[in-house]
């Protein structure tokens, strides 16, 4: 049975090097692709999964589990990816208390374009892109991590409300910009 | 509600987030309303469309990177653990000997201090025996090589002057008055 984060969390706080390495194993692929996809940027998010499992490295010592390990780890990860923003600072970085909603696209009539998978991935990192960095990391934590609304919130530090909203708002922007579009077979 | 409210509430009709009264509300007008109902499959199109970006590996670089960053700390910790033990093992040390080195004066010092013992010992002390004691002045080499020695005028052999002597000689000396 594989063993659960928090239990290897424990062996690393009693210096357990093998536990660190079997979460790492377990999680860099996580952690590195939330910030790859968050970010745009793969040295970027190299950066991001290092700094991220050095955090957990040094604050295994005084760790409480007192939520579900993602949660606490994606919150790491989201805090620094934010932290990067704030060092590019030109960034369309929406204040979690002054809660900005883009106004939605005209609807228009797409007439269906078959295209290939890597045409198709560039259109929806494109169209990820374009939305505000907290709907994006809202979008992200749902739709390629699989969480729910109460883990996001808890990682985002806001409302379940509010990331409903973001996520329903991005659904509509999304289909809005990916209208139309159907991968070849 | 018009088509554009029905179209934001989209996304939540799909989570099952809506009352009973909003979801008939919405069923009814997508029974009539094509641009919704194509709006309520780009949604979901849309949505299931964001797979096309799938997960990329992580460079090994980065693994190994990581790693060998992780390591370097574990040896800086033990650095920083190490380090203050050793010098407290290295202070305690030190402190033992120089306590263990008064204990050692102390010994030796009490009876020094005391001249009435000393005097004691001394009195006790066989000449004889302490001289029989001494094997090297009865080593017959030794005395060779003195021989030896005086022989090449290495060590001259200085005669003690006779008390008449230097008698004679201090009154040999010029009285100066002043």
């Amino acid at each position: 049975m594989e063993e659960t984060d928090i239990a290897l969390m424990a062996r690393i706080k009693m210096g357990d090097a093998k536990a660190f390495e079997v979460l790492l194993a377990r999680h860099q692929k996580s952690v590195f692709n939330l910030a790859l996809r968050f970010l745009g940027d793969p040295d970027e998010a190299e950066d991001i999964m290092q700094n991220t499992f050095l955090r957990i490295l040094k604050a295994s010592r005084t760790y409480t589990p007192e939520a579900k390990f993602t949660t606490w780890l994606y919150t790491i990860v989201k805090n620094l990816c934010f932290n990067v923003l704030r060092s590019r600072k030109s960034v369309e970085l929406v204040s979690m208390d002054n809660e900005y909603l883009p106004d939605l696209p005209a609807t228009e009539e797409n007439p269906i374009a078959r295209i290939s998978q890597s045409q198709l991935r560039e259109t929806v990192i494109g169209a990820i892109g374009k939305l505000p960095k907290n709907m994006q990391m809202a979008v992200i934590l749902s739709k390629y991590h699989g969480l729910q609304y109460d883990e996001i919130a808890a990682i985002m530090g806001c409302s379940v409300n509010a990331v409903k909203l973001r996520v329903h708002r991005a659904k509509l922007i999304l289909a809005q910009e990916l209208k139309g579009l159907k991968q070849e077979t | 509600m018009d088509c554009r409210n029905i179209q934001r509430l989209l996304p939540a009709y799909q989570d099952k987030e809506l009352t009973g009264a909003q979801v008939r509300e919405i069923e009814d007008h997508l029974l009539t309303c094509t641009a919704c109902r194509d709006m309520k499959s780009a949604v979901s199109e849309s949505w299931s469309n964001l797979g096309a970006w799938e997960d990329s590996e992580v460079p090994r670089r980065a693994r190994e990177s990581l790693m060998s960053c992780v390591s370097r700390q574990r040896k800086m910790l033990w650095i920083k653990i190490a380090l203050p033990v050793a010098a407290t093992l290295v202070i305690i040390f030190g402190l033992t000997i120089r306590y263990m080195g008064y204990r050692n004066e102390g010994r030796i010092q009490v009876p020094l201090a005391s001249t009435d013992q000393m005097s004691t010992e001394h009195a006790d002390v066989d000449e004889d025996e302490l001289i029989a004691d001494l094997h090297i002045l009865q080593d017959e080499e030794f005395f060779d090589a003195v021989e030896e020695l005086v022989s090449i005028d290495y060590l001259p052999l200085v005669e003690e002057p006779s008390q008449t002597e230097t008698d004679e000689q201090r009154s040999s000396l010029p009285v100066i008055v002043t």
